[in-house]
C-alpha cells in the first residue's frame, strides 16, 4: 500500500483531493493512504516520518513556494531509495510556471482546475 | 666715432618720449580722460628732461643752472608719477605711495635749495632715491600685469620692463657723470629701450595689436571648444569665466535679450550677487552705444540697483555682443580700478561671445535631442512596465480564476460518478456548499477585476448625490450583522448626521469591502468600530479593527491588485482586488484613502469624500431632486 503527502493549505482542496481519490476506480488509488500537510514545514515533519511514495505539491503555501520543498527533494532531503515522486498541483499554469516547477525537480504536475479523472490518472500513473 | 653713435641713439630716445608724450597729450586733450591725463603726465618729466638736452646741444653746450635744476626736479618725480598711474589701475598700498613721495620730496627740496654741481655723494643718494621709486612702480604694473591676460599682460609687462629700464638708466646715467663715458653710452641704450618699451607698450604697432589679440582670441576660442559644456547655460558660463580671467574684470555679466525685448542676465562670473532679474534694455544700449567704460554710479541706476551696491566696483564696461544671426546680447564689465589698453581686447572677446552664441545653440539642440532620447526611453520603459504590469495582472487573474473553479469542477466531477437513485444522486451536502461558496466567490472576484478593467478604461460611471452616509452604514451593519455574530465581534459606531456627495452604490461598495476585511482580518471576540465625521468640505468615515494589522513595510501594497500581505494563511479569503478597487472607486470621488496600522493592534482605513456642501442633510423639504435618493 502507497501513502500519498497531501501538501494543500486549502481545506476545499484537501477536501476534494481526499474525496478523489477514495472513489478512484484505480485500486492503488483508492487504497493508498492519503497523509496531508498545511505548510512546507509540516511536509517536511511528514517526510521525515514516514515513507511517502508520492507527494501532491500546492505552490502557494503559508511559509515559501512549494517549489522550494521540490528542490530541498531534490537536493536529498530524503536518502536516494526514499525519495518520493512530486506532482506539482497548481493554478499556475503559464510555459515559465512549468519550466520553474521541473527546474525544482518536480517529476509531474497537474493543472487547477483538474477533473477528478485527470488526478486519479496522475497519482495512479505514478503509484504503479 | 663712439660718441656720435651713442648720441644719435640718444636722440632717438628723445625722440621716442617726444612722440609717447605728445600721443598721450593729444589722446587726453580728445577725450579729457582723467587716466589718459596721468599717462600724458608719466612721459612728461622724461620728454622735459630730453628736450632740455637737445635744446643744450642746439644751444651749444650749456644753459642756465636753473633749468637744470628745474629739469632734474620735474624727472625726480617720473617714478611717483608711475605709481599715481598704477593707484588708477589697481589697489596701491597707501604707504607706498607716501613713501614714494617723500622720497621725491626729500630728493627734490634738497636739490632745488643746494649749489651745483652736485656732490657725489649727493648724485648717489638721488640716483639710488630714484631708481628705487621706479622699481617700486616697475613692481606695481607688473602686479597688475599678472591678473590679467592676453595682449593686456603683454602691455603691462612691457610697461613694467619699461619702468624698470629706465631706473636702471638713470643709475647709467650718474655713473656715466662720475665714471666715464662709455658708461653714459650705456644709460643712452638704456633710454632708448626703454622708449621702446613704452612705445609697445602704449603705441603698440597695428601687427603688434593684431598678434596680441589673435593670441588672445585663439585662447579664448580654444577654451570654449574643449570646455565641457553640457548646456547653453553652462557655455555661457564659461564664456564669462573665461572673460572675467582675459579681462581681469571682477565681475563679468552675460546678458542676452528676452522675447519682450528686455535684457537679462545669461551668466554671470564673479563674486555672490542677488539674482539679477532684469535690467532695462534702454539704460544697456545708450552704454553700449558710449561704448566706453563708464562711472557705474553715474546715470546708470537700473546696472547700480543690480550690481552696484553689492559689488561696490566703480567702473563697468558695457560692450555689444552680436550673436548670429540676429540677437545682441551685451557684456558687462565691471572693475574696481580704471584699466589700460581696454580697445584691444574687449571688443573680440566680445565678438567672440558670437561664437559662444553659436556653442550656446548648439548644446541647446544636442540638450533638446538628450531631453528627447531621456523622455523617449522614460516612456519606453513606463510601457514596458505597464505591459508587463498587465501580464502579471493577467496572470495573476488566471491564477485567482482557477482555485475557485478547481472546487467547482472538482466536486461537481464527483458528483457525476456518485451513484445515482433514479434520476438523483446522493451526494455530500458539504459538497455542494463548496460549490456554492466557490462559485459566489469566483462571482465577486470576476466582478471586482470588471470594475477595476471600467476604472482604468475610465468608464466608471458615478452619479454622486447627496447621500446619508450615518443612514448607508447602519444599512450595511445590519446585513452584516450575522458575520459579526458569527465572529463573535463587536461593533462600536460613532456615526452622527453626515451627508456626502456620492455614489450610492459604490459607497456601498467601498465601505462594505472596508468592513469585511475588519471581519475576515480580526480574531473573535474582537472589535470594529465605525465613525463618520465632517470636517471642512470634507467627510470621513474610518473603519477600525483589533485585528493581525499590517506592517509598516507591507502598508504601501496592500492596495496594489492581487497583493495579499501579511500572514498567507489569511489570504485565501480574499480576491486580492478589494483594496485595489476600494481605492480607486474612493479616488474616482475626488477622494481619498488611507491606513493606519501596528502589527497584533489593529488597522483603521480612512476614506474621505467630498461633503454636500449645498444644504445641510437636515432640511430635505428644500432639496427638490435629491430627495427621494438619500
Amino acid at each position: 500500500m502507497s501513502t500519498i503527502l497531501l501538501v494543500e493549505d486549502e481545506e476545499l482542496n484537501r477536501t476534494l483531493v481526499k474525496a478523489v481519490l477514495s472513489r478512484a476506480g484505480v485500486e492503488a488509488v483508492r487504497t493508498a493512504s492519503v497523509v496531508d500537510a498545511t505548510s512546507l514545514s509540516a511536509a517536511r515533519d511528514r517526510l521525515r516520518a514516514a515513507d511517502i511514495d508520492l507527494v501532491l505539491l500546492d505552490m502557494n503555501l503559508p511559509d515559501g513556494n512549494g517549489l522550494n520543498l521540490a528542490r530541498e527533494l531534490a537536493a536529498g532531503l530524503l536518502p536516494a531509495d526514499k525519495r518520493p515522486t512530486v506532482v506539482a498541483v497548481t493554478a499556475s499554469v503559464l510555459p515559465q510556471d512549468r519550466a520553474a516547477a521541473i527546474e525544482a525537480g518536480c517529476d509531474d504536475f497537474l493543472d487547477k482546475p483538474y477533473a477528478a479523472a485527470d488526478l486519479v490518472a496522475t497519482v495512479a500513473r505514478h503509484l504503479t | 666715432m663712439r660718441i656720435d653713435w651713442s648720441v644719435l641713439v640718444l636722440l632717438a630716445a628723445e625722440l621716442t618720449f617726444a612722440v609717447l608724450f605728445l600721443r598721450a597729450l593729444g589722446g587726453y586733450l580728445l577725450r579729457r580722460d582723467s587716466l589718459q591725463g596721468n599717462v600724458t603726465l608719466v612721459f612728461l618729466p622724461c620728454t622735459v628732461f630730453f628736450g632740455v638736452d637737445i635744446t643744450r646741444r642746439l644751444a651749444g653746450g650749456t644753459l642756465p643752472m636753473w633749468v637744470g635744476i628745474a629739469t632734474t626736479t620735474v624727472l625726480l618725480a617720473q617714478p611717483y608719477l608711475t605709481v599715481r598711474l598704477a593707484a588708477r589701475l589697481r589697489a596701491v598700498p597707501q604707504i607706498l605711495d607716501r613713501l614714494v613721495l617723500m622720497a621725491y620730496i626729500g630728493l627734490a627740496f634738497p636739490l632745488l635749495m643746494t649749489a651745483r654741481p652736485l656732490t657725489s655723494g649727493g648724485l648717489t643718494a638721488m640716483t639710488l632715491g630714484f631708481s628705487l621709486s621706479e622699481v617700486v612702480a616697475a613692481a606695481l604694473l607688473w602686479g597688475k600685469a599678472r591678473t590679467r591676460a592676453g595682449a593686456n599682460q603683454a602691455r603691462l609687462t612691457i610697461a613694467a620692463a619699461a619702468t624698470l629700464t629706465f631706473g636702471v638708466m638713470i643709475v647709467f646715467v650718474a655713473l656715466g657723470a662720475l665714471h666715464g663715458p662709455q658708461l653714459t653710452a650705456v644709460s643712452r641704450v638704456l633710454a632708448l629701450l626703454s622708449g621702446l618699451g613704452y612705445l609697445v607698450a602704449f603705441m603698440p604697432s597695428r601687427w603688434l595689436r593684431r598678434m596680441f589679440s589673435t593670441s588672445a582670441a585663439w585662447h579664448v576660442t580654444e577654451r570654449l571648444l574643449r570646455a565641457d559644456a553640457q548646456s547653453p547655460a553652462e557655455v555661457w558660463q564659461t564664456y564669462a569665466e573665461i572673460m572675467r580671467e582675459q579681462t581681469g574684470a571682477e565681475a563679468v555679466a552675460v546678458l542676452m535679450p528676452r522675447p519682450d525685448g528686455q535684457l537679462a542676465q545669461t551668466a554671470y562670473a564673479g563674486p555672490p550677487l542677488p539674482e539679477l532679474t532684469q535690467v532695462d534694455a534702454a539704460d544697456i544700449t545708450a552704454l553700449v552705444r558710449a561704448g566706453r567704460p563708464a562711472r557705474l554710479r553715474e546715470g546708470t541706476p537700473a546696472l547700480v540697483a543690480h550690481y552696484g551696491d553689492h559689488l561696490g566696483d566703480d567702473y563697468v564696461t558695457v560692450l555689444a555682443m552680436p550673436v548670429p544671426p540676429d540677437v545682441d546680447g551685451a557684456v558687462l564689465l565691471f572693475n574696481r580700478h580704471r584699466t589700460l589698453f581696454h580697445d584691444d581686447d574687449l571688443r573680440l572677446l566680445a565678438a567672440l561671445g558670437g561664437q559662444a552664441g553659436i556653442l550656446a545653440e548648439r548644446q541647446a539642440v544636442a540638450d533638446a535631442q538628450r531631453r528627447l532620447t531621456t523622455e523617449l526611453s522614460a516612456s519606453v520603459d513606463a510601457l514596458t512596465a505597464a505591459n508587463q504590469a498587465k501580464s502579471a495582472f493577467l496572470a495573476n487573474m488566471s491564477h485567482e480564476l482557477r482555485t475557485p473553479l478547481n472546487a467547482i469542477i472538482g466536486f461537481s466531477d464527483l458528483m457525476r460518478v456518485e451513484e445515482p437513485e433514479g434520476d438523483r444522486r446522493r451526494v455530500p451536502a458539504e459538497w455542494v456548499d463548496h460549490i456554492h461558496t466557490s462559485g459566489r466567490h469566483l462571482l465577486g472576484l470576476i466582478n471586482d477585476i470588471l470594475d477595476l478593467a471600467k476604472i482604468e478604461a475610465g468608464r466608471l460611471d458615478l452619479s454622486p448625490a447627496p447621500l446619508r452616509v450615518d443612514t448607508a452604514i447602519t444599512e450595511l451593519l445590519t446585513g452584516l450583522a450575522p458575520l459579526f455574530t458569527t465572529k463573535n465581534l463587536t461593533v462600536h459606531t460613532d456615526l452622527p448626521e453626515v451627508t456626502a456627495l456620492a455614489d450610492r452604490v459604490r459607497f456601498r461598495q467601498i465601505v462594505e469591502n472596508l468592513l469585511s476585511n475588519a471581519i475576515k482580518f480580526t480574531e473573535p471576540g474582537g472589535s470594529v468600530t465605525v465613525a463618520a465625521k465632517k470636517r471642512g468640505e470634507q467627510v470621513y468615515v474610518a473603519v477600525a479593527d483589533t485585528g493581525v494589522g499590517i506592517s509598516e513595510s507591507d502598508q504601501p501594497r496592500v492596495f496594489e491588485e492581487f497583493q495579499q500581505v501579511g500572514d498567507p494563511e489569511r489570504q485565501r479569503a480574499g480576491t486580492g482586488l478589494g483594496l485595489a478597487l476600494t481605492k480607486r472607486l474612493v479616488e474616482a470621488h475626488d477622494g481619498e484613502i488611507t491606513l493606519e496600522s501596528e502589527i497584533g493592534v489593529g488597522s483603521v482605513f480612512t476614506i474621505s469624500l467630498p461633503a454636500d456642501t449645498v444644504l445641510p442633510a437636515s432640511h430635505p423639504a428644500t432639496r427638490a431632486p435629491a430627495t427621494g435618493r438619500s
